[in-house]
């Protein structure tokens, strides 16, 4: 329950996470948004309450990622075009926020952080094994100089989302047999 | 109905900085998106191999000429440092399944810089050349010139071809190589045009220009 947020917000990091910058990009407005959304929301959790309260979650996060999603489009359309399908998606751990017991404004900066972490890995390690490069396309964002590095030819699978279940899986399994029976 | 009236607050509010937000960055967009459509259609020529905006530089190509396109297109000129350094070239191939549009780059000293599929309707699974298995194919026409073997492997030659769409590999190959023939011929003139001398566009590089003819074309049964 308490990494509802982040678990809501694996949609679009399975969408977006096959390139490192977008989800780079993705992992930035997600902690942004979580950020706003976790401040905002901690005055009006004495004034508003169930239904409402999501609401008023659901206000903040279409505020910031409508906001986040101008400001990309105005930087770089190629970015913008790549990730409009799933920045929106980016709402769900907003909803979940508000629906979680743990109060404070900083609960939105944890899970921000632990959406920015998991896009990181999960793009890094995506990108590197599936294309065999790392930072392709970072032109759209840092301009026609920065073109980043071709290393080998990847395995394509990981490229697609069921790749990344596999990943994922894998990952999950390599952070049980690392850190046994917490419970 | 206190929260209600905050709620409706909250909505009015954040739907009024985001309405202002778009309206500020209207204009910005607007620019960034032309200039991504400018990006698309330029991505063949390397960046750093042109300094001028070639968008803007249009080589006007009227239909029936060497270039076979069957109606009026518009090639572009890409400049480096003033003088013309590449062209980009729209033809046209006739596919299996329809015509396929193809945009060329073409270094000015008649070597296929790249060429990417503009439009084409080939058979899904088998010729479709906009697939990511495919698309690396027309890899293989890079940095040919006009005199070298465009032969398919199917006709003996040394050219890769699709497996089991000749038809579409040859009509594609066939209209690269009508590119080239273009460009040679059509340099002196279409350079005049653009407004290049031609003391700065071949620099002794060139066959003889003026050829008004299609060779016949190489590798036909």
């Amino acid at each position: 329950m308490k990494r509802l947020p982040a678990l809501l917000a694996l949609a679009p990091l399975l969408g977006t996470t096959d390139l490192l910058i977008k989800a780079t990009t993705v992992g930035l407005i997600g902690l942004l948004t979580l950020l706003v959304c976790g401040l905002a929301l901690a005055p009006l959790r004495n004034r508003l309450h169930g239904a409402h309260l999501i609401l008023a979650a659901l206000f903040f996060g279409a505020l910031c990622l409508g906001a986040g999603e101008v400001m990309l489009q105005a930087l770089s359309a190629e970015l913008a075009a790549a990730l409009s399908l799933f920045l929106p998606l980016l709402a769900l751990p907003c909803l979940a926020l508000a629906l979680q017991d743990e109060h404070g404004p900083w609960a939105g900066l944890r899970s921000g952080l632990a959406l920015l972490g998991l896009a990181l890995l999960l793009g890094t390690l995506r990108e590197l094994l599936g294309h065999g490069s790392l930072l392709a396309h970072a032109n759209w964002l840092f301009g026609p100089t920065f073109s980043g590095w071709q290393l080998f030819s990847g395995l394509p699978l990981l490229t697609q989302a069921a790749g990344t279940f596999i990943l994922l899986g894998l990952l999950l399994a390599l952070f049980r047999h690392f850190k046994p029976e917490k419970a | 109905m206190k929260q209600g009236l905050l709620l409706a607050a909250l909505a009015l509010a954040t739907a009024g900085l985001l309405a202002a937000l778009q309206h500020l960055a209207a204009p910005g967009i607007e620019q960034e998106r032309q200039a991504a459509s400018e990006r698309q259609l330029l991505d063949l020529l390397p960046a750093g191999s042109y300094d001028n905006r070639p968008l803007q530089e249009t080589i006007a190509l009227p239909a029936g000429g060497l270039l076979g396109n069957p109606r009026a297109e518009t090639g572009y000129l890409a400049r480096l440092h003033g003088k013309p350094s590449a062209v980009l070239l729209p033809v046209s191939a006739r596919g299996y399944e329809g015509p396929i549009r193809l945009l060329v780059a073409i270094s000015i000293d008649g070597r296929l810089i790249a060429s990417k599929v503009l439009e084409q309707r080939e058979t899904p699974g088998l010729a479709d050349l906009t697939a990511p298995q495919r698309r690396s194919w027309l890899q293989h026409f890079n940095s040919l010139t006009a005199d070298d073997d465009w032969q398919l492997k199917a006709d003996g030659g040394s050219v890769d071809h699709i497996a089991g769409a000749t038809i579409t590999s040859r009509s594609v190959r066939d209209a690269l190589q009508a590119a080239l023939r273009f460009h040679a011929a059509e340099l002196e003139t279409t350079f005049r045009r653009a407004g290049a001398t031609r003391q700065a566009t071949d620099g002794g590089l060139h066959p003889p220009y003026g050829v008004q003819k299609p060779a016949p074309l190489e590798g036909q049964p």
